[in-house]
């Protein structure tokens, strides 16, 4: 059955498309972080404020830093955020939601309750919180206090569909043939679940990168490291915008915009996957 | 089946969508209900001046008590235009000008301070301002300590007061103090921004000082307050105040308004578009301010060209922490400020508005006198070169040695490492704070930048939990001994217990011998000028040698002014007084004053647009 | 309906428990954080020199406020209040009430963002039903669905931005900030009103074309998923026309999950949309529990995650409540 999915997945367009965008530029961060010398992000190592040029292909910032150098240090930062908050959030999430949906009764309360009081306090301000907490921020410590919220929704959606499977008879059919119920998750649920959890690993790599921007554009995001988001609060701390610095706000408006287009087609791609009726 | 789960459903929609209907309704209406009350129309713009404010206002605008801890004065306008005086004093000038009070005397044995009252002056209420006042705040102050803002102080300082006659109180001092006419926290001249007020006793009387609302306020200054929200507080001015009953004025601008426009950006468009008249200080860079001068002509500041900026009496410095080991050796000291390039924080953080500072004060005129002592020590001790040379020199010479990573490596194996303090709140202090610790890692140590904001970053700041940290000096304006002050280790306490506050030696500063010319100072008459100057240059001495913390830059003011609607604003080319609509000072700027010379009322701004 | 019953009271006690618990981690979370909520206050008069005599002040207030007290007394004192209906006062803005804070900046909030994202659902239903029906091949879908991807994916602050930076600035149709014009007078009196919109156009413009893209896309799946279902089919067969099949039959169907997903985002307004209020200088909640999170003001963050808990819980709750009544498949057994 993976080996179904994953073929009907690389056969699926908006999936390809968006992976290879995806990829095109945290290959390209990568990269250009490696080759690019690290004097080049060192505040006042060029005049400040220059547009595009030959020595910087995408201009200057006002503190005298190569913008194609922050650029891909923070690639590479945001989506490792990304990344990290992502796979904890979406494993635990889905380990909470299964335990939840499949066993019911008093665990099913308990994490019930637990799930409902993290969707609803709000998580911003609570990143905030935490935030301050830990004296400042890492990029890894970031992505652990993102983590903390992260697990809510999959774990929610996780319980939904493990609720409904169980309705579907697929479980029934299981155990009538004398199946464990160790046995009957991991041979019969995990598989379908693990389409679920494709799609909700993608929704989290998104929501943890747009938190991240959320909490640096206020300033409490990683200091010594650079991050999409923390580019966005030094263009709009220097008014960027109305001066017209349209190189540095721009690329990296069209980096972070361009990662959530790709996040999402990949997330189409699975939505697609699931339900062969989208296709 | 279908047909009554269809009807079910549709009725159950329209229940769904009627009740959701209605609840917005109710919220509409509610809302506007609830906000607070204002005035009959809009504001005529030509009688009106917009002042822009950097924050919302926090503390409920129907709660103008300046004794709380939680108000905000000067974002509310309150003590620039409703509250007064004894005396201002006008950097620009050097004027000590009398307001509410005429004239102050001391006694000989600095024991006891007289003080003459100007008569025939109103609060806003109609009752006169007498002895009465000042008697019944003093004694509020006094019971009150330490709930009062700042009455600790009063009570630190104020044995008791008595009403000579109606318009003259004496102040008996605990202890002699020459200076007590300088502390504002306990006296009621404004040096900067400013100070203890007095209160009227019929509306305080008998009301809990901290809990008391004081709506509407009561005060003696040219206007009155009309309505308040979060956003915005609008005054208008009052016919009965004393400068209009006594010389004939009366300030130009019919209503001001204290409002809240938003971040940087709606500040620069709110310029532009000649909505905002003066926005305060802190809200524009540099950059948005030439946008909105290039686009609108109007758009002025203190000076018509570069630097732009009127300079700002808090100089900014690097604190370093001399209690933690290896920045209590006055050498690694030295060698972190060879290893700060001064020019280049100006040009990338402050973009040029500002010049390199040598020491803890603003460059005022009134200050030159002391600067003169000190020439030689200025040039003995280049406290604005950046040597990064002679930096590696001092290391190497206490046995450093550079390590693999090019991080210098002490004589007991540790790595030289900082943690650097900021407050992600301040834009200006994250700049700065990316500069410097950029030049540092330069020179071979290793910074990490710690930002913090809010009450985590004041404790952190307070109990020293920091190796190195930006900070802006504040007392320093006409007088060198506040500024010295800070450093005397009365105020030392242990690291991990919070300092008195930030530039009161939360960095740990002790020497003995600093103290006791300190403290001499403080009971030297400030008249005794030369007196003072031999001490001073004794101060500084110590202080050039020791380099408990490192001069950085002096602070660029950016305060633009639009001459759109009001003109006769303060400028280089014109600079009768100082352009700051956050201070108390802002009451003379917008009326002018009695020239303590002439005795004639000179400047105040006036309409561009005369009737 | 005795298993309906049974089922209301046991969601109504994860509701009660959920609430409690969310509360407490609310009071204790804050004070775990190594800092003094009165030094923020006094900062704020430090700021301008003004700081002689502060030790003093902090030790005062902190007995004031009981901030000398062990934690769990601190609690109890909270909890009892609570059900007194006693929110506190705020630290930072003593002598306000958190009750009062609330009750000035929550009426904005609740206004503009409830109005705002009720009408970009209704408008991303609508479309998002329509795009989805014609199928992925019609020329609508080609053009929305892109622009729907693009509305939501773009950062909202930068489009906040741009949106003040085209309309009050290069056209000057709107006001720059505010809720409504300083002056203004507060009868319910047309004009006023009239501002208040005139100010709110901006705000609820940004939020529209962010949150429009996402109900547009998810009615939009939603739709082309319940194409295939068999009631469909047989509709189709039974020669109804296309329009009439969408709206009587589809779009009922699909309305379920997008209702509650709207019913779930009205329960987060009250959270507040803090980067909004900066940039449009809204006088809404979010700034105030932006500041009261940062100054460690406990009792104003209490009283304003309340607020947000209990509207999140409720909205959960009632969902709860009439899913069970309108689709019968799922059974609400416990265990």
């Amino acid at each position: 059955m993976k080996k179904g999915m994953v073929g009907t997945l690389t056969g699926n367009r908006k999936f390809i498309a968006g992976f290879i965008i995806f990829m095109v530029i945290l290959m390209g961060g990568i990269i250009a972080h490696q080759v690019l010398p690290f004097s080049y992000s060192r505040t006042g190592a060029f005049p400040p404020g220059l547009p595009p040029g030959t020595k910087n292909i995408l201009g200057t910032d006002s503190l005298g830093r190569g913008i194609d150098v922050q650029l891909a240090e923070a690639i590479v930062n945001s989506v490792q955020i990304g990344l990290i908050a992502a796979i904890i959030g979406t494993l635990a999430g889905a380990a909470i939601g299964f335990t939840s949906g499949y066993y019911g009764g008093m665990p099913d309360s308990v994490l019930r309750v637990l799930m409902d009081v993290f969707l609803s306090i709000p998580s911003l301000l609570f990143l905030i919180l935490l935030a301050s907490l830990m004296r400042g921020v890492t990029v890894q410590g970031m992505a652990l206090i993102i983590a903390l919220f992260a697990w809510a929704p999959p774990a929610r959606q996780i319980r939904a569909q493990v609720l409904s499977l169980k309705e579907r008879g697929f479980v029934d059919m299981a155990m009538l043939s004398g199946m464990s119920k160790m046995e009957i998750i991991t041979r019969e649920l995990v598989p379908h679940m693990f389409q679920w959890m494709g799609a909700n690993f993608v929704n989290a790599t998104l929501a943890a990168i747009l938190a991240e921007s959320g909490l640096s554009i206020l300033g409490l995001g990683p200091q010594n490291e650079m991050t999409l988001g923390m580019m966005i609060y030094w263009a709009l701390s220097y008014a960027a915008v109305f001066k017209g610095m349209w190189w540095w706000w721009g690329s990296t408006v069209f980096t972070l915009t361009s990662i959530f287009i790709s996040l999402y087609l990949m997330h189409l791609g699975f939505d697609e996957v699931i339900n062969p009726r989208m296709r | 089946m279908m047909i009554r789960r269809k009807i079910s459903k549709r009725s159950r929609l329209t229940i769904i969508s009627a009740g959701l209907a209605l609840v917005f309704a109710a919220l509409l209406i509610f809302g506007t209900l609830s906000v607070q009350n204002a005035y009959a129309q809009p504001l005529p713009r030509e009688e009106t001046l917009y002042v822009a404010i950097s924050k919302r206002v926090a503390l409920g605008p129907k709660i103008l008590n300046i004794y709380t801890p939680g108000f905000d004065r000067s974002r509310t306008g309150l003590h620039q235009l409703v509250m007064e005086y004894f005396f201002y004093v006008n950097l620009e000038t050097g004027e000590y000008i009398p307001w509410l009070a005429t004239s102050f005397h001391y006694s000989p044995d600095f024991k006891k301070i007289t003080v003459n009252l100007r008569s025939g002056v109103k609060w806003n209420d109609g009752w006169p301002f007498t002895a009465d006042d000042v008697v019944f705040t003093y004694n509020l102050l006094l019971e009150n300590a330490p709930k009062m803002v700042w009455s600790a102080e009063v009570a630190a300082w104020v044995e008791s007061i008595e009403k000579l006659d109606d318009y003259t109180v004496e102040l008996t001092l605990k202890k002699p103090n020459p200076r007590f006419h300088l502390i504002r926290e306990a006296f009621p001249a404004v040096r900067i921004w400013g100070g203890v007020t007095i209160l009227p006793k019929h509306v305080w009387e008998g009301k809990d000082p901290v809990k008391f609302n004081n709506y509407p306020p009561v005060g003696t200054g040219p206007y009155r307050l009309l309505s308040s929200s979060e956003a915005a507080f609008v005054y208008e001015r009052r016919d009965d105040w004393w400068g209009t009953e006594q010389y004939g004025v009366k300030p130009a601008p019919k209503y001001v308004v204290y409002q809240y426009f938003g971040p940087e950006t709606s500040v620069a468009i709110g310029l532009t578009t000649n909505d905002i008249d003066s926005p305060a200080i802190g809200i524009l860079s540099l950059g948005s301010y030439l946008e909105a001068k290039k686009k609108n002509p109007y758009v002025t500041a203190w000076y018509a060209r570069a630097p732009h900026a009127w300079l700002d009496p808090c100089p900014r410095l690097l604190m370093i922490q001399n209690a933690k080991s290896p920045w209590d050796r006055k050498e690694v000291r030295w060698a972190i400020s060879y290893l700060v390039d001064r020019e280049a924080i100006v040009e990338l953080a402050y973009e040029g508005m500002t010049q390199p500072s040598w020491g803890l004060y603003p460059y005022y005129k009134g200050l030159d006198p002391y600067f003169t002592t000190i020439q030689d020590l200025i040039q003995k001790y280049p406290t604005t070169k950046c040597n990064p040379a002679k930096a590696e020199e001092i290391f190497k010479s206490l046995g450093f040695n550079k390590g693999t990573d090019g991080v210098w490596v002490m004589g007991d194996g540790t790595r030289l490492k900082m943690d650097f303090l900021v407050d992600s709140g301040d834009s200006e202090a994250m700049k700065v704070t990316a500069v410097i610790a950029d030049q540092l890692r330069a020179g071979g140590i290793a910074v990490t930048i710690r930002p913090l904001t809010g009450a985590v970053q004041s404790d952190t700041r307070l109990r020293g939990k920091w190796d190195i940290a930006w900070q802006c000096f504040c007392p320093g304006d006409t007088d060198v001994y506040d500024n010295l002050e800070l450093f005397h280790s009365k105020y030392y306490v242990p690291l991990g217990e919070p300092a008195p506050w930030y530039e009161r030696n939360s960095f740990r500063y002790k020497n003995p011998k600093f103290d006791a010319i300190v403290d001499e100072m403080a009971v030297t008459p400030p008249s005794e000028v030369e007196k003072i100057k031999t001490l001073f240059r004794q101060a500084m001495q110590i202080w050039f040698e020791d380099l408990p913390v490192i001069p950085l830059t002096q602070t660029p003011a950016l305060v633009p002014f639009n001459t759109a609607y009001w003109v006769g604003w303060p400028s280089a080319a014109d600079p009768w007084n100082m352009p700051v609509n956050w201070w108390a000072t802002f009451n003379l700027v917008i009326c002018g004053y009695p020239s303590p010379k002439t005795g004639e009322w000179v400047g105040g701004i006036r309409s561009s647009r005369p009737r | 309906m005795g298993s309906y019953l049974r089922y209301v009271s046991g969601r109504f006690a994860i509701f009660v428990i959920t609430v409690f618990i969310s509360i407490t981690i609310v009071f204790i979370a804050p004070r775990l954080v190594p800092g003094d909520p009165l030094y923020a206050v006094i900062s704020k008069l430090a700021e301008m020199g003004g700081s002689r005599g502060s030790p003093e002040l902090v030790e005062e207030y902190r007995k004031l406020f009981g901030l000398d007290q062990p934690v769990l007394t601190q609690y109890l004192c909270y909890l009892r209040e609570l059900i007194r209906g006693n929110l506190g006062y705020s630290i930072a803005n003593f002598p306000v009430t958190v009750a009062e804070l609330l009750m000035r900046s929550l009426p904005w909030t609740i206004g503009l963002l409830s109005v705002a994202t009720v009408i970009s659902w209704l408008i991303g239903t609508f479309i998002g039903a329509i795009s989805g029906w014609g199928g992925k091949e019609s020329k609508i879908s080609k053009v929305l669905v892109p622009l729907a991807l693009g509305l939501y994916t773009i950062p909202y602050y930068i489009l906040a931005i741009i949106l003040v930076f085209l309309f009050a600035y290069v056209w000057r149709i709107f006001p720059i900030s505010g809720g409504y014009t300083p002056g203004f007078p507060i009868k319910f009196s047309l004009p006023f009103v009239l501002d208040i919109i005139k100010h709110s156009i901006l705000p609820a413009l940004s939020i529209i074309l962010i949150s429009l893209g996402w109900w547009f896309l998810s009615m939009r799946s939603m739709i082309v998923l319940l194409q295939g279902e068999d009631y469909i089919l047989l509709a189709q067969a039974k020669g109804l026309s296309g329009r009439r099949i969408l709206w009587r039959y589809a779009f009922r169907n699909a309305l379920l999950p997008q209702m509650s997903g709207l019913a779930i985002s009205l329960g987060h307004i009250f959270g507040g949309a803090i980067i909004l209020e900066k940039i449009f200088a809204y006088p809404g909640i979010g700034w105030f529990l932006y500041s009261a999170i940062t100054e460690l003001d406990f009792p104003m963050i209490q009283g304003g995650v309340l607020v947000c808990i209990l509207a999140v819980a409720a909205a959960n709750f009632i969902l709860d409540l009439i899913y069970p009544l309108i689709d019968p498949r799922i059974k609400y057994k416990r265990g």
